[in-house]
């Protein structure tokens, strides 16, 4: 009997070993010392940056929403406290929505840094450096997108003295466990820093990726110098942007597509683009589909831009349909992004159809009322179906800029531009006779978002912007 | 499925029921002459003979003897007292305590101790009280029961899982205040088992049967939980279940069947109400009206139904002097007060031991459940009934009126809809048991090995039909939760002249191995496909898991001097594999010291007190609760345009290791007036030290949050238990039992980098909570709101200067009380008359706070969602004393944003329990053979309320205190019958 005994005790000891406990390693992650210890874990952490930006807050369809209703293009009518706030200019610094894409914007910032950070460090001697280069470059890109997107929403316009108001903190290193407690840079340190990354990305970047590399997904030369022309317009530095956007417009990679099937193809429309498939699920068709598709309901067209459109207009006619709005009513609502089932639908980030509109408004603005402007204008209402107009239709040169800023509205529409393309130009976001119009004018505060109050909370650094 | 269950009981019943009868019956019942109560498990033997049986859970007993023999009545603490049977056959005993031995026992880790010398501060529940409540969940059966321990059912909802706070808020993660669950020495699974659906998740032990405990110990104090080590800090809850007793076998049979309803309904506009308050809207701020059309589908009446619930139970218990044993089988069938809701669940339990040879026993404990949940949705979620009845605009109709057809709602689901068609369902699986073998190797010296497994199989399968989401959805997940632990006691307990002494030491390994598969697709052919293998496009495709481990050493000594001087000490060293190499072990510990003062000669001489003892503790006990991998950096997933990529998901913190939470305890048991009088006082200070917190960062880190040890929180308290026996004769008996548990939680200190506006340090909780140095760590944080001023119209606030404002923004934000109750406790009346019984039985919280954040919503003048009728009384005139701001103002859509208007105080009493019962007389139970005894029983629960706040103040979820639309509670009806044959 003891000995018995003896022996299970001796062997339950035995089994006991703490060994084990070190064994036990995690299933779905990687540890940091495993992400970077190869070229192919290194383009896995590059294609996590692509992924960030797949986000619903970063280029995957909220944060365009946001800012097309807090303009004039969307009516929001879902029941969100925190958008509804925006819609009716009573935002407070505590707003969890607009916080979170803040938030999104700088987790794809700090996932950029990381990569460009150790990218260089790999100690793979199959690693080549031009692919080694290529990866940061695209890390560039994508971090200086995500700067834009931060600074246009949440610091002052730089329409409004050259960017001299405050923008958004600048981080461009990788996060070493040292809680650093940035100052917001300016709008003009910001784009500066935009301009930087997009300078030293665009030697580095192939021309075009193969469809298993990604395709229009991946970013090239054509997204940077596109990227550039958007930039320059926003700055006013017109004859750069006109120079940019002529550059795409004449390469043959890149061709206005010829009717609008081209959403959520991989085709010449598209520079750059966002891919989503069902497996992402991206915001897009959540927001801006008819709830009768399954969709939410709560941002079709405004009927200031069902008016802007001639009622035969195939950016109407071919591009809307009437859906069930969140208020069960009937709305129009864009076909844009029209897969509300899985959410699979590509974020368009830049397309050939706004070099259009950018070189015309470049040109309009530096040579007057000129022909070329008038031809590239006349390219895009052909494809709207709309009869061409000529340069004696117009008496003065902002005649010309109001009508291209009007096709440019049409057709960039749910896309995200319009909040910015008014505030480039210094005119309020809301038209006349809307209830906020006063407070949508240009210079009032909740123009703006506001800096997350969490985030002044943790750092007090960091000054909230007027009115908050 | 009932049909299949319920005959597993037939069958039961037919093993088990063949009774033997001789002579005559003696029948009768044991009470304790201490407090008056009923003593269950009493043995009793016909003297000179193997024959014998025990008491029933209420004290009754029948036995067969003849008028020569001498029934022996033992029970462990009371002297034994032998009775002639002569010609009586209804004999009452009344048995004394033994005050040589040491009444009865609680149960402690790894072990057992007398209640009279125990030095751990405990509170037990045991199958006294849990016999007579209607409990489908062993945390219900603590609700108000234990002075310290704060049990609030998450809602009505069934399955839902109950939160559990010991002592105060002792850590800042969700789960991480959750206590430790022991069943019969296995550590269960008890994270929450499965998503909550947007709520709270489902109850970890929700399978464990409350009619097999035989009872439940919440350990407390340091002396209790240091010996559960780096786990212990949120308090211990042992439960042991039911074991065999020597004797006849005895068998029960309990049926239970009740209805249930909910406790509140939210008062919401029906359609020409919201139409006409949009259009009020609408036209005061000069726009024009919109037709009103004369359509209401009253959402909210029709997600509701009556609950219903049957229960079966049947065990069997007995044995001889070598082997006993104790079978038990449960059915549970219960319908919700929500449409679509259901559990049916089904337990089996064995627990055998067996006597090998004088020194040698084995035995083996093992539950098996069965559980199938027909779920619902809850609190964040447009699928949840309540939320969608509540925000559903009441002029959409749910059936087309003409076919009755469903019809598609929009965002927020036909609710209605998805009860007929749709498919929400988790079955789970459970194997939960020990199997030991105890070996006397020397006189008083024992060795015990103990191994446990808690096996946990989880099937969540969803199914949502075309009208829900275009061409159908379908989800299903399968989880594995398989947990082995292996335990090795040594155990000597020596006794030389007055020295006692006892000393244990062991050694656990505990190995949880996680698997997890999940996958989603969308796009089927028709609805009757059901499987989720159906859909055309996968859109989620999961494997995944998570192993941990714990290895454990652990000691405890007691001495005592004379039974009146105790001391004892604790030590546990765990390493755990959560945790970086460096980091990897944590050491624990106690000492305790007591003075039993009863026996001395001058308390003896004061006369007063029955029983006196003053003890003191003072240890540490840790929490581990913080993930599996704290210390390292991890990139997770992140595919883009189907290359596969991973992204940073969590920041490395390689000094990451314990949470510590030390404890000083100091603890009075007096009793008085030959016991009818019996006080508890405890005063303890609890600190926590190290705190393991995902420390909020900014988020231009590119994380939200990073895991530290931070901070310290302090739990400073006073648990009271005070039980009387009020009236006690013969036919009448009224007892009342008080318990209180007071608690203040401050933050002693936080990191320095958050300092608010007035100085203070703090760390971001939720949006409307903070933990403040020198406040609680859930402390709401907001802008005071002072209502619609009479004159103007306007909605009021305060800004940071106490100025009335009508734009306040988040830097007017104050501190506005707490979230945790400053008392929390029972009050409990039972009363015998005869053979009827009473149990009163009413719960209570006071001093804390509620932010019912759903009135964002429901007092949200704007946004195509149904609204409160509190909107309808708006400010029209000057004068008007109105609750909703003027229509055409400039805060009619700002009055809903974050404010201490939609902040209440908490507190509230329940009439928890109402508890009527009935036995049969043992007379006529003596005409009818083979049955002991008869007893039928109603219960109501939840039948009374009052609250400071309009809505239910109980509710679950994290972090304390905020409520998202919760479901309600249930007011529940019951009546029953439990046979012992």
């Amino acid at each position: 009997m003891k000995k018995l005994l003896s022996l299970i005790l001796g062997a339950t000891l035995v089994f006991s070993c703490t060994d084990q406990l070190e064994e036990i390693q995690p299933q779905n992650s990687v540890s940091d010392f495993v992400a970077f210890s190869d070229g192919t874990t290194a383009l896995g952490t590059l294609m996590g940056v692509y992924s960030s930006a797949q986000d619903g807050d970063v280029l995957g369809g909220t944060s365009a929403m946001v800012q097309e209703f807090q303009s004039d293009n969307v009516e929001f009518l879902g029941s969100f406290p925190t958008f509804n706030d925006v819609k009716n200019y009573v935002t407070l610094s505590d707003n969890g929505s607009t916080g979170a894409i803040y938030r999104d914007n700088f987790r794809l910032i700090l996932t950029a840094n990381n990569v460009i950070a150790n990218i260089p460090l790999v100690a793979d001697e199959q690693f080549q450096q031009a692919t080694r280069d290529q990866y940061v470059a695209e890390a560039k890109f994508l971090r200086a997108l995500a700067y834009f997107n931060l600074v246009n929403m949440f610091g002052a316009p730089y329409s409004d003295n050259n960017g001299a108001g405050l923008g958004v903190p600048i981080v461009t290193e990788a996060f070493t466990g040292d809680v650093i407690l940035f100052e917001r840079a300016t709008t003009a340190e910001v784009h500066g820093q935009i301009i930087q990354d997009l300078n030293e990305a665009l030697p580095d970047l192939p021309t075009s990726f193969s469809a298993a590399e990604g395709g229009r997904g991946r970013a090239t030369q054509g997204a940077v110098r596109a990227f550039f022309a958007r930039l320059h317009l926003i700055r006013g530095e017109y004859p750069q942007a006109a120079d940019f956007a002529g550059q795409l417009i004449n390469n043959p990679d890149y061709e206005l597509g010829a009717d609008y099937s081209f959403f959520g193809q991989d085709t010449d429309e598209h520079i750059f683009l966002i891919q989503n498939s069902t497996i992402d699920g991206s915001s897009w068709a959540t927001w801006f589909n008819g709830a009768d598709l399954g969709a939410r309901g709560d941002a079709p067209f405004s009927q200031d831009l069902l008016d802007a459109h001639d009622p035969a207009d195939r950016r109407l006619t071919d591009l809307s349909v009437q859906g069930v709005n969140a208020d069960d009513g009937n709305s129009i609502f864009t076909t844009k992004f029209p897969d509300a089932v899985n959410n699979s639908d590509d974020s368009p980030v830049f397309r050939i159809t706004e070099m259009y509109l950018t070189r015309a408004e470049a040109l309009a603005e530096t040579n007057g009322i000129n022909q070329e402007s008038i031809d590239l204008i006349n390219d895009l209402r052909a494809r709207a179906g709309l009869a061409d107009v000529a340069a004696g239709d117009f008496a003065t040169p902002a005649d010309l800029i109001t009508l291209i800023l009007d096709e440019r509205r049409k057709e960039l529409a749910f896309e995200g531009h319009r909040r910015n393309d008014l505030l480039r130009r210094r005119q309020g976001l809301r038209p006349a006779g809307d209830a906020n119009f006063a407070d949508a004018a240009f210079g009032q505060p909740k123009t703006l978002l506001p800096i997350p109050q969490r985030e002044v909370d943790l750092n007090p650094n960091l000054v909230q912007n007027a009115g908050y | 499925m009932k049909r299949i269950s319920f005959s597993i009981f037939c069958a039961l019943m037919l093993l088990a029921g063949s009774a033997y009868a001789q002579n005559r019956t003696i029948t009768g019942k044991v009470t304790g002459s201490d407090d008056g109560l009923p003593l269950p498990g009493v043995n009793i033997l016909v003297k000179g003979t193997s024959e014998g049986t025990a008491t029933n859970n209420d004290g009754t007993y029948s036995i067969q003897a003849d008028g020569n023999a001498t029934l022996v009545f033992r029970y462990l603490g009371y002297v034994t007292q032998e009775i002639a049977v002569g010609n009586k056959t209804v004999i009452n005993v009344i048995l004394a305590p033994d005050a040589v031995s040491l009444g009865e026992v609680v149960v402690v880790g790894y072990g057992s101790q007398s209640e009279k010398l125990t030095l751990q501060s405990v509170s037990n529940v045991n199958a006294k009280v849990l016999g007579n409540l209607p409990v489908i969940t062993p945390q219900e059966a603590l609700q108000g029961q234990a002075a310290g321990v704060n049990v609030v059912s998450s809602s009505g909802i069934a399955g839902a899982s109950a939160r559990v706070n010991v002592r105060g808020v002792a850590s800042l993660g969700a789960s991480a205040t959750q206590p430790l669950y022991v069943v019969d020495g296995v550590p269960l699974n008890d994270v929450i088992r499965s998503g909550g659906q947007g709520g709270t998740g489902l109850n970890p032990i929700a399978d464990i049967n409350a009619n097999e405990i035989e009872s439940m110990t919440v350990l407390k104090d340091a002396a209790a939980v240091s010996i559960y080590g780096s786990r212990g800090a949120n308090g211990v809850i042992l439960i042991t279940t039911k074991k065999g007793t020597a004797g006849k076998t005895k068998i029960n049979f309990n049926y239970q069947t009740g209805w249930n309803e909910e406790t509140y309904r939210l008062n919401m506009m029906d359609g020409l109400e919201y139409q006409t308050f949009r259009n009020d809207i609408r036209v005061a701020r000069g726009g024009t009206a919109v037709a009103v059309v004369d359509r209401d589908y009253d959402w909210i009446d029709r997600i509701h139904q009556t609950g219903r619930s049957d229960q079966y139970s049947i065990s069997a218990r007995g044995g001889d002097e070598n082997t006993t044993f104790y079978i038990s089988g449960n059915y549970l069938d219960q319908s919700s007060f929500m449409i679509g809701n259901e559990i049916d669940r089904l337990n089996a339990r064995i627990n055998l031991t067996h006597k090998l040879s004088d020194g040698v026993r084995f035995g083996v404990n093992v539950g098996v459940a069965r559980t199938i949940n027909d779920r619902i949705g809850a609190e964040n979620n447009t699928f949840a009934p309540f939320t969608a009845s509540a925000l559903q605009n009441p002029t959409v109709l749910g059936q087309d009126p003409e076919t009755g057809a469903f019809t598609r709602t929009g965002f927020i689901r036909n609710v209605v809809a998805i009860e007929a068609l749709a498919t929400n369902e988790l079955k789970t699986r459970r194997l939960t048991g020990n199997i030991f073998l105890e070996a006397d190797l020397i006189e008083g010296l024992t060795f015990k090995t103990d191994f446990g497994i808690d096996q946990l199989q989880n099937e969540q399968t969803s199914r949502f039909p075309d009208i829900i989401e275009p061409n159908g959805t379908g989800f299903k997940n399968i989880g594995q939760d398989l947990k082995y632990l292996t335990t090795n006691t040594l155990q000597y307990d020596r006794a030389f002249g007055d020295h006692n002494m006892t000393v244990l030491v062991g050694q656990s390994y505990e190995l949880r191995e996680n698997e997890s598969i999940s996958v989603a697709g969308t796009g089927f052919v028709a609805d009757a496909l059901p499987n989720v293998g159906n859909a055309a496009t996968p859109t989620t495709t999961f494997a995944g898991g998570g192993d941990w481990a714990i290895y454990s050493l652990f000691a405890r000594a007691n001495y005592n001097f004379d039974n009146r001087f105790l001391f004892e000490g604790n030590f546990r060293r765990d390493g755990s594999s959560r945790f970086g190499a460096n980091f990897r072990f944590g050491n624990f510990w106690s000492v305790s010291a007591g003075w039993r003062l009863t026996d001395e000669e001058f308390i003896q001489n004061l006369n007063l007190f029955d029983e006196l003892k003053i003890k003191a503790s003072y240890g540490t006990s840790g929490n581990d609760r913080i993930g599996l991998f704290p210390s390292i950096g991890l990139f997770g997933g992140a595919d883009y345009a189907g290359i596969p990529g991973i992204r940073p998901t969590q920041a490395a913190n390689a000094n990451i290791t314990w949470e510590e939470t030390s404890q000083l305890d100091i603890t009075v048991n007096a009793s008085f007036f030959d016991s009818r009088l019996n006080i508890e006082a405890s005063y303890y200070d609890k600190r926590t030290d190290g705190l393991l917190n995902n420390i909020q960062i900014p988020w231009t880190t590119g994380f939200s949050d990073f895991n530290g040890n931070i901070g310290e929180i302090q739990n400073e308290g006073v648990d009271l238990l005070i039980n009387t026996v009020n009236v006690q004769s013969s036919d009448f008996v009224w007892e009342t039992s008080l318990n209180l548990g007071f608690v203040e939680n401050t933050v002693l200190s936080l990191p320095e980098e958050n300092i608010d506006d007035q100085g203070r340090v703090f760390a971001p909780v939720a949006a409307e909570q903070r933990a403040i140095v020198g406040e609680s760590v859930n402390t709401f944080f907001l802008i005071p709101y002072v209502g619609v001023n009479p004159q103007t119209g306007e909605a009021e606030w305060l800004d940071i200067d106490g100025n009335i404002t009508n734009s306040p923004t988040p830097a007017d934000r104050r501190v506005q009380g707490t979230a945790i109750p400053k008392v929390v406790g029972g009050f409990r009346n039972n009363i015998r008359w005869k053979n009827f019984d009473a149990t009163v039985f009413f719960s209570f919280a006071a001093g804390h706070e509620i932010a019912y954040t759903g009135l964002r919503f429901t007092e949200n003048a704007g946004g195509g969602f149904n609204k409160s009728r509190d909107l309808l009384n708006y400010w029209q005139n000057p004068g008007d004393q109105a609750t909703t701001p003027r229509l055409d103002g400039s805060t009619i859509f700002t009055a809903q944003q974050r404010s201490t208007r939609q902040l209440r105080a908490g507190d509230f009493i329940r009439l928890r329990n109402l508890n009527l019962g009935y036995n049969f007389p043992s007379t006529l139970m003596d005409k009818i053979p083979y049955l002991n005894n008869i007893r039928v029983f109603a219960q109501g629960q939840n039948l009374w309320l009052s609250a400071a706040a309009e809505f239910e103040p109980e509710f679950g979820g994290f972090p304390l205190g905020q409520s998202f639309f919760p479901t309600a509670q249930a007011r529940t009806y019951t009546i029953g019958v439990d046979v012992n044959f």
